[in-house]
């Protein structure tokens, strides 16, 4: 599959902070990749690095596959860039700050902005420095997406939303990427909403990619196994994230399963001691998380 | 919904507190301000007499200036609104309320303003002054408009509105038309300044109703307007829909002015303000329409520095970058968006030019041609923020010198002054280049790190190429030449240089307006300004063209010199005080600009000019001995009248006053002086002529050392009552006789005007036409100085006890003065020679001895009293010969005890000038008195 966005050994740092070190991330074509990670994990900085917003201390990104420093005007045409920290100018109304950021792009629907206006009933009459939060941010979104981008990269793009206007947008967004093939590049913390509209995700922790793949197969190669009375993990050639042991039961959370996997340690442990469990997204962002903790 | 309205609540108090503040700061300043223009533009009130009846009689001059300011000053907290109006956005306070309130309080202010501007014009019309010309309809019409104007439109900034359209419109009739048209009683100008008020009024009506109605809207939906209620709001700013912006649109230029647009609706009117004040004062002051601009042009200089420092304070190009991660997330070049917001700011910049422009040629007689404003434009362009940030930085250090000597050394022709422009324009690549490369930032600390180490740099290349290139700027070419300053670092030599080249221009307003002279009125002041100004064009143009420079220097030494040179009795009293101060500059100023100037012209260059030029420059380095001596090698007749004086003073130095009363007639002669005008110059010189020879006798002895050759030539018109002749002499040579012109002048215009004039000049002016009752109550009230005088005066009047005591006090306390000084064994000044003179008159009338007799001769002012008082002596001489001569030794040896060659410098002085006047005499006995003493008294000097 065509990757639209790669990033190899990415470096960043603020003066003396770390931000990212020998980050990789490969976005597919078509994909819906979600971004996970701690606060101050690097995904802003991510993200920003592929708008060219900042730029790298060392590393390859690109995008389109372009390199990012060198971006065209065309190529910069099929990009969207959505961020919940982007301001804009304040004095406009939203409708002449929609015909401002159209008065950029080449193609712009004004109709699809339009219904997408009615859809998260933002008034076009409002002044920008009136909207609350939550409407700067559907403001930003229609931004973005108003001239149908090929990638759409969103940095918290749901942070002040409400639950419903949240769930309508992101619902319609799957239709967006379902009609035109859209690249979307997401950062949340909603991982209820992104396992649900994901079908790639990276995690990143302390600067670096600790887990990235299809959101299907991440999960599927993901479980977690109790041991009862005291039971050892046989070797099988796990990868464990995370383990906990305890009196009566242990716990590992292990990254590599497999059905061949799985099949071997039932055959290593009888039945009654054993215990497999699939996981949420969350759980997993958990357990990476605490992993990177303690690493 | 409770919460969002006490944010907004507390955010409206705060602002509302902050401009209040803001209103009062503005106020403070300006009076500040106000009071030093009354200090600096009013010099007589300091330097001359206090006088409750001239301040009375300009106070409606400086209250109508008060108002003025007042009014103005009222635009400080609309800046401060417009340019911040971001911050207030981006707070979501209500905008349009906050407008509301301060729009109320601005009436307030205004309308008191105006109320108490108009009545004092209406009052001060019943009254009689005699400055009551200075108050006029029209300028009242002016400060009104342009406060009430320059308050709303800033005030409604990104809103366009038809009526100040109209107000605009109104005001530009008013201005180019109305100033100047009379028609019957009141100027026309009076009714088109006041419909153009009303028009602005009825704006800012309409402007409070409409914000009134759209805080109605606003308060019904709470946390902000979602539909227009009426027409008004339909007319709120729709600027960018109104352009039609299509999707893409196409060239660079049409991306440039899309992405220009948004800090174009907050800065456009401001720049309107700015640009639309200005160019229509200077297009006034070009067209000659008026003398305003020239009176005002402490207007513009004020709104400059308030305009600069809002400019300074809220960069354009930095407030954008509050939405730069929106700028830069749009397909277009980061160096398209940096273009965009330079322009912004170079447009913003550039309104500072007009008040340049301006500032220039009615405050410093300075007038730039279009291609150096240009070039000025082009390098403000480039410059940027960071030059209109040093420019702010010199005005508050208030270095308005070195300003200009930038200014003028930037447009020069110098390939130096290209090391200026490599710096600006480095430093323009440079930001263009960071701004390319450099990392969005959202922290405050990041954005004050990044501005800090922006502008490190660019700040140390043009003050790095300042002090470069200060070696080689065209109109300071003087630095690293002169010897003077050699020892002075490179930073300082540059700032020298240029207030060098300041002073060139400024000091001929200086020293006019501290002498008294009206200099508003005086067109020969102008005169020479314009001329100087053209020089300055020339030399700028090329630099090394010697007969510019001659010409140059030439006219600033005749500016500079003459009235000191004319004028010893002030130059007596400069020695005191203020005149030290000023010699480091005025020793700097031919230093750094003559000095070098003078350089470029050969030897083979009108020679007798080069020696004038050399001996005026020697005199104002302070070194008069030096400047005679010069002026000595003097050969060919001169041709111009500088020059000639300075044949004659080298001719009275040389004591050859045959030659000093012939170069006089020779000058009357060339410029057509009548004989009857110039015989009184004769006269005067005879005196002197007279008086000199009894030096010349004195100083062939070793009395020289205590006699200082500028004694030699004192020409006091007015003290020696010879007015007529300089009131009726031509003004070639008048000019040349400012200051004492002035006091004749003031003597032939009656005795009111005495009331301003300088005390001892008053005391003279009645003891010479006798009224000596009156010079008595004045003497009271004068100085020490005059207790001599005051004595002869009391004498007069019967009053012999305190006549004598004071007579006596006198010297008393000018022994002990002189001791302590060292530097007045010869006279201190005229009036106090006369004063003592006359104090020894006094003792001598009431109890003659020789030693009074002595002090008599001593201090005796002119030819005729020296004949009186060595007639008295030598026959006191004659009865008790050796006993007085040994009196008189002892009293030399107390009188100057400090010096190691009296007491035989007094006697061998004595001696001369007796011996003189004896040989001179008609009379027997007194030249026979003369030569026996004359013979003793060399005796008695050979014997000690």
């Amino acid at each position: 599959m065509t990757k639209l966005i790669q990033l190899s050994d990415v470096a960043k740092r603020y003066g003396s902070q770390t931000a990212l070190s020998g980050l990789n991330m490969q976005v597919p074509a078509g994909a819906v990749y979600g971004l996970l990670g701690q606060n101050g994990a690097g995904k802003s900085t991510c993200l920003r690095l592929i708008m060219g917003l900042l730029r790298a201390d060392s590393g390859q990104i690109q995008i389109l596959g372009q390199n990012v420093e060198q971006l065209s005007a065309d190529t910069r045409q099929q990009i969207g860039y959505s961020s919940e920290s982007m301001r804009f100018v304040p004095w406009l109304t939203v409708a002449q700050a929609l015909n401002y950021t159209r008065s950029f792009y080449t193609h712009w629907d004004s109709d699809y902005v339009n219904s997408w206006l009615q859809k998260l009933e933002l008034n076009p009459r409002a002044r920008v420095f009136s909207l609350s939060r939550g409407n700067r941010q559907k403001l930003g979104l229609i931004m973005a997406i108003g001239h149908r981008p090929k990638v759409l990269i969103l940095d918290e793009p749901a942070g002040g939303l409400d639950p419903i206007a949240r769930r309508v947008f992101l619902e319609s967004m799957i239709d967006l990427l379902h009609e035109s093939g859209t690249t979307i590049v997401i950062s949340s913390h909603q991982m209820q909403d992104l396992e649900r509209i994901c079908d790639h995700v990276g995690l990143i922790n302390n600067g670096r990619m600790q887990a990235e793949g299809e959101m299907e197969l991440f999960k599927s190669q993901t479980r977690r196994l109790r041991l009862m009375q005291s039971q050892a993990l046989p070797e099988l050639g796990l990868s464990v994230i995370h383990h906990l042991p305890g009196q009566q039961s242990s716990e590992w959370v292990v990254n590599n399963w497999s059905p061949e996997l799985e099949q071997r340690l039932r055959q290593a442990v009888a039945a009654e001691y054993l215990q497999i469990d699939a996981l949420s997204l969350e759980e997993i962002f958990v357990y990476h998380a605490r992993q990177g903790v303690t690493v | 919904m409770k919460s969002v309205s006490a944010r907004l609540y507390n955010d409206l108090n705060r602002n509302t507190v902050v401009l209040t503040s803001a209103v009062l700061i503005g106020f403070y300043l300006l009076l500040y301000v106000f009071q030093w223009l009354v200090v600096t533009s009013r010099p007589e009130m300091v330097s001359w007499s206090f006088s409750w009846e001239y301040i009375l009689n300009q106070l409606p001059f400086q209250v109508l200036t008060l108002l003025q300011m007042a009014l103005f000053s009222l635009c400080l907290p609309w800046l401060i609104v417009s340019v911040h109006g971001e911050w207030l956005y981006s707070r979501s306070a209500s905008v349009p309320d906050l407008q509301r309130r301060l729009l109320n309080n601005y009436l307030r202010w205004w309308g008191t303003g105006a109320l108490l501007l108009l009545s004092w014009i209406t009052v001060v019309q019943y009254v009689h002054y005699s400055s009551a010309n200075l108050l006029s309809w029209p300028v009242a019409a002016f400060s009104l408009i342009i406060s009430l104007g320059s308050g709303l439109v800033l005030a409604t900034h990104g809103q366009v509105s038809r009526w100040q359209v109209v107000g605009l419109v109104a005001t530009a009739a008013w201005f180019f038309i109305g100033l100047d048209w009379q028609y019957g009683d009141l100027p026309a100008g009076l009714w088109l300044g006041l419909a153009a008020s009303l028009i602005w009024l009825a704006a800012l009506l309409l402007k409070a109703l409409r914000l009134k109605e759209y805080q109605g809207v606003f308060a019904a939906f709470g946390e902000g307007p979602k539909m227009p209620a009426n027409r008004w709001l339909k007319a709120l700013p729709q600027w960018v829909s109104s352009t039609q912006l299509q999707s893409g649109s196409g060239s660079v230029l049409q991306r440039l002015g899309l992405l220009f647009q948004p800090g174009m609706g907050l800065y456009s009117y401001l720049l309107l303000v700015v640009v639309g004040l200005f160019a229509m004062l200077g297009f006034r002051h070009l067209l000659g329409l008026t003398e305003m601009a020239r009176y005002h042009a402490d207007t513009p200089l004020i709104l400059s520095v308030l305009f600069t420092a809002v400019m300074v304070i809220f960069n354009p190009r930095y407030l954008m970058r509050h939405f730069e991660e929106y700028y830069f997330s749009l397909p277009i070049a980061r160096w398209k968006v940096y273009l965009s917001q330079w322009g912004l700011q170079g447009l913003v910049v550039l309104a500072h030019l007009p008040i340049l422009y301006l500032t220039l040629s009615t405050v410093y007689g300075v007038s730039l041609q279009p291609l150096q404003m240009i070039l000025l434009a082009a390098f403000a362009w480039l410059g940027g923020e960071v030059l209109v940030g040093l420019t702010l930085a010199i005005l508050v250090a208030g270095k308005l010198d070195f300003l200009l000597g930038c200014y003028i050394a930037l447009v020069s022709h110098s390939p130096w002054a290209l090391l200026f422009w490599g710096a600006v324009l480095a430093y323009r690549c440079w930001d263009l280049l960071r701004f390319c490369q450099q990392d969005m930032t959202q922290s405050l600390q990041g954005r004050w790190t990044r501005l800090i180490k922006h502008y490190a740099l660019p700040a140390l290349l043009l003050f790095g190429a300042g002090v470069v290139s200060s070696r080689h700027l065209p109109l300071a070419y003087a630095v690293g030449w002169s010897q003077s300053i050699n020892r002075e670092n490179a930073a300082s030599r540059y700032y020298l240089a240029l207030q060098a080249v300041w002073l060139s221009i400024s000091d001929d307003q200086h020293l006019s307006a501290q002498w008294g002279h009206d200099f508003e009125d005086d067109s020969y002041y102008f005169d020479q300004l314009a001329k100087q100004s053209l020089l300055i064009r020339k030399l700028l143009q090329q630099p090394q063209d010697t007969e510019t420079v001659l010409k140059m220097a030439q006219l600033q030494l005749g500016m500079e010199f003459i009235d000191e040179l004319y004028s010893p009795p002030y130059l007596y009293d400069r020695l005191d005080g203020s005149h030290q101060t000023e010699q480091p500059i005025k020793t700097n100023q031919v230093d750094m600009v003559l000095a070098p100037w003078m350089a470029f012209v050969t030897a083979d260059q009108e020679p007798d000019l080069q020696i004038s030029i050399a001996a005026q420059m020697a005199w104002l380095k302070g070194d008069q001995t030096q400047a005679l001596a010069i002026a000595q090698t003097l050969k060919n007749p001169a041709h111009d009248p500088v020059t000639a004086l300075w044949q004659i003073y080298a001719n009275i130095h040389r004591f050859d006053y045959a030659a000093a009363i012939q170069g006089w007639e020779q000058l009357a002669a060339q410029t057509e002086l009548a004989h009857q005008d110039y015989q009184a110059w004769i006269n005067l010189l005879t005196v002197q002529n007279q008086w000199s020879k009894a030096l010349t006798l004195a100083q062939s002895g070793p009395a020289q050392a205590s006699f200082k050759k500028k004694d030699s030539f004192r020409i006091p018109f007015f003290r020696a009552g010879a007015c007529d002749a300089l009131l009726k002499a031509p003004a070639a040579l008048q000019q040349g006789y400012a200051q004492e012109l002035t006091l004749c002048q003031t003597q032939s215009e009656g005795q009111p005007e005495l009331r301003s004039a300088y005390p001892a000049d008053r005391l003279e002016w009645l003891i010479r036409r006798g009224r000596f009752a009156e010079a008595l109550k004045e003497a009271r009230t004068a100085s020490k100085y005059h207790d001599g005088t005051h004595a002869w005066l009391l004498a007069r009047a019967g009053q012999s006890q305190d006549a004598h005591s004071l007579a006596q006090w006198v010297f008393k306390t000018d022994q002990n003065g002189l001791n302590g000084q060292g530097r007045r064994y010869f006279f201190h000044s005229y009036y106090d020679n006369r004063s003592k003179q006359r104090a020894a008159e006094t003792l001598f009338a009431q109890a003659p001895s020789l030693q009074h007799a002595r002090w008599w001769l001593l201090y005796a002012a002119s030819a005729e009293t020296v004949l009186q008082a060595a007639k008295v002596l030598s026959v006191a001489e004659q009865s008790s010969l050796r006993q007085e001569a040994t009196a008189l030794q002892s009293l030399e040896q107390a009188y100057y005890g400090e010096l190691a060659i009296l007491p035989q410098v007094r006697d061998l002085h004595l001696a001369g000038i007796l011996t003189e006047f004896a040989a001179d005499s008609q009379q027997p006995e007194l030249k026979q008195a003369g030569q026996t003493l004359s013979k003793l008294l060399q005796a008695l000097a050979a014997k000690t």
